[in-house]
């Protein structure tokens, strides 16, 4: 046993995560993609200032469909454009969407839950009665209030629409975890010290429900692609710019004529991206356990 | 009101739960005194409501309980009515409690020595914590690599007595020790209670011991209430009740401590 306090939870989880080879593996790939991802939004900047057609939007009538080949790796799709390119492109979407609505539905979802559980009483019927509401209401209606009554156009009322009405799963995990483990003799014994509300509610508490949080976070990704792909459908959510949303729709028409390459590197790319933040998500939680291994 | 020699002087607390027909009282008008340096020990079986007099000291019971009336002065200043801005400056720094169960008393994901240091990082300022958790490790008798190791991989006696030392971080002039035994093996016990009476007499620390134990009374206590359905039945020094027990139940709770040689 080596000798070190202070961050012990997070340094130690770190070292447990060190020895867990498939987690680094999933780490490694979770860290391609947030490259490609800013490698993505670095192109689409410097085409959009520059004003000029980016590569992965250029037409070309003469490659319709080729196959994925020596010039175009992944093949071309129905307009000739490069298939690799555009699931480069895609990746950042699938980014913003997953990580920018997580970073809106997580706190919130944590924070009331927190609040209801540790609380009771009247905190927690009013969380209670306003996740119902959320809950009772066809999501997609939500998100599409929300996206028209955001001023200006493009993704800023897709985050808020998917943000703001996803977080009543995790706010009804939290709620139930947190009550579960206010009534353990931990938290009586940090009240006998002196510590505050918050303090245990988000220092001491938190901590041991953080795996609820790691695998909704994981758990989030397909499910955002999927919701943008319908918005894209729909016409409120990205425009013009390679989804995988709009990419699989696409191939999903020609896939019966054997133009299978679209279709297949997509989701392959999706499957990796998934299945990456699911394990590391596994991963992660085991390794905040200390109870787990060592 | 309360004498300078008594820490602490509860006068008449009563902690009721429910309401109407439903009214359960838990803690029905009972006094008692702590001297400073004393050792008092409340004993009484499971349900006497020795648990929540003790909780209800810095308004600790449970949300559903009641103070319906009374008084608990701390250094002659009545707790109860304290808001809980002070009163969670008053726990810890002033009363610490250990309790029954100290494998579930930590937190499971982080250190001993952590949360000993959540207790000093509470309490005490500018204070170089590493060297206090050290200092509070050996006050138990523990080597000081343990503030490393998590709950899980100590023992029940280990965790007792860091349990103590979380409990002593920021000087309390009163400990109340709930329990604090009987989740134990009973070599433990005696481990942990030679511990409690050594540290009372180095600190100078006020002890109100809670139990059903009549075996611990004996060793530790300097006087000694009993308790039965929430009110105080029979209090003397250790020695008087011990050898001349009054209450019926006193005598009951006396022979209920397991003998190994019975008599006949």
């Amino acid at each position: 046993m080596n000798m070190k306090q202070g961050q012990s939870l997070w340094n130690d989880a770190w070292r447990r995560l060190k020895n867990n080879r498939m987690a680094m593996v999933c780490l490694g790939l979770v860290i391609f993609f947030t490259l490609l991802a800013i490698y993505g939004e670095v192109v689409y900047r410097y085409h959009e200032i520059k004003d000029i057609t980016p590569a992965y939007q250029m037409t070309n009538l003469d490659q319709m469909y080729q196959p994925p080949g020596s010039s175009h790796w992944m093949g071309t799709d129905g307009l000739g454009r490069d298939v690799m390119a555009r699931l480069v492109q895609g990746v950042r979407i699938a980014y913003k969407v997953g990580i920018i609505t997580s970073l809106i539905a997580i706190p919130i979802g944590v924070v009331l839950g927190c609040l209801a559980g540790f609380f009771g009483g009247k905190v927690d019927d009013f969380i209670v009665w306003l996740y119902s509401t959320f809950a009772s209401m066809p999501g997609l209606l939500f998100i599409l209030a929300i996206a028209m009554v955001v001023p200006g156009k493009g993704l800023l009322g897709v985050y808020l629409g998917i943000g703001l009405t996803t977080w009543v799963g995790l706010c009804r995990l939290v709620r139930g975890e947190v009550m579960k483990h206010k009534e353990q003799t931990y938290v009586q014994a940090a009240k006998t010290l002196g510590l505050g509300s918050g303090r245990i509610m988000f220092k001491h508490i938190l901590p041991n429900i953080s795996h609820v949080i790691i695998v909704t976070f994981s758990l989030r990704f397909p499910a955002a692609v999927g919701t943008e792909v319908i918005m894209s459908f729909l016409g409120i959510g990205v425009q013009g710019e390679p989804s995988w949303g709009l990419m699989i729709d696409s191939a999903r028409m020609r896939l019966w004529q054997g133009m299978w390459w679209e279709m297949t590197f997509v989701t392959i790319a999706l499957f990796l991206l998934v299945l990456a933040f699911n394990l590391l998500g596994d991963a992660l939680r085991d390794a905040l356990d200390p109870r787990l291994n060592d | 009101m309360g004498n300078k020699e008594n820490i602490l002087e509860v006068q008449t607390l009563s902690v009721h739960f429910g309401h109407g027909d439903g009214l359960v009282k838990a803690v029905d008008e009972v006094s008692f005194t702590v001297g400073r340096g004393e050792t008092v020990a409340l004993v009484g079986e499971s349900g006497s409501g020795k648990s929540i007099s003790a909780l209800s000291l810095t308004k600790l019971a449970p949300r559903a309980a009641t103070y319906a009336g009374g008084q608990v002065l701390f250094n002659n200043e009545n707790m109860l009515a304290r808001s809980d801005r002070e009163l969670r400056d008053i726990r810890g720094s002033q009363i610490s409690y250990i309790f029954q169960e100290p494998m579930v008393s930590f937190n499971p994901v982080f250190t001993v020595g952590w949360q000993i240091e959540e207790a000093i990082k509470l309490h005490q300022k500018g204070v170089d914590r590493k060297s206090e958790v050290d200092r509070l490790l050996d006050l138990v008798h523990l080597p000081n690599r343990l503030a490393t190791a998590y709950p899980h991989e100590m023992s029940g006696g280990q965790l007792q007595r860091c349990m103590i030392a979380m409990a002593l971080a920021c000087s309390p002039e009163l400990l109340v020790a709930d329990e604090p035994t009987t989740a134990l093996d009973v070599t433990v016990q005696r481990e942990i209670l030679n511990l409690l009476s050594e540290l009372s007499e180095k600190v100078g620390l006020s002890v109100l011991m809670i139990t059903h134990n009549f075996g611990i009374v004996s060793d530790l206590a300097d006087r000694v209430y009993v308790m039965q359905k929430g009110r105080i039945v029979e209090e003397g020094s250790t020695k008087q009740i011990l050898y001349d027990p009054q209450h019926e139940y006193t005598k009951q709770l006396m022979a209920a401590v397991p003998r190994l040689h019975p008599k006949k």
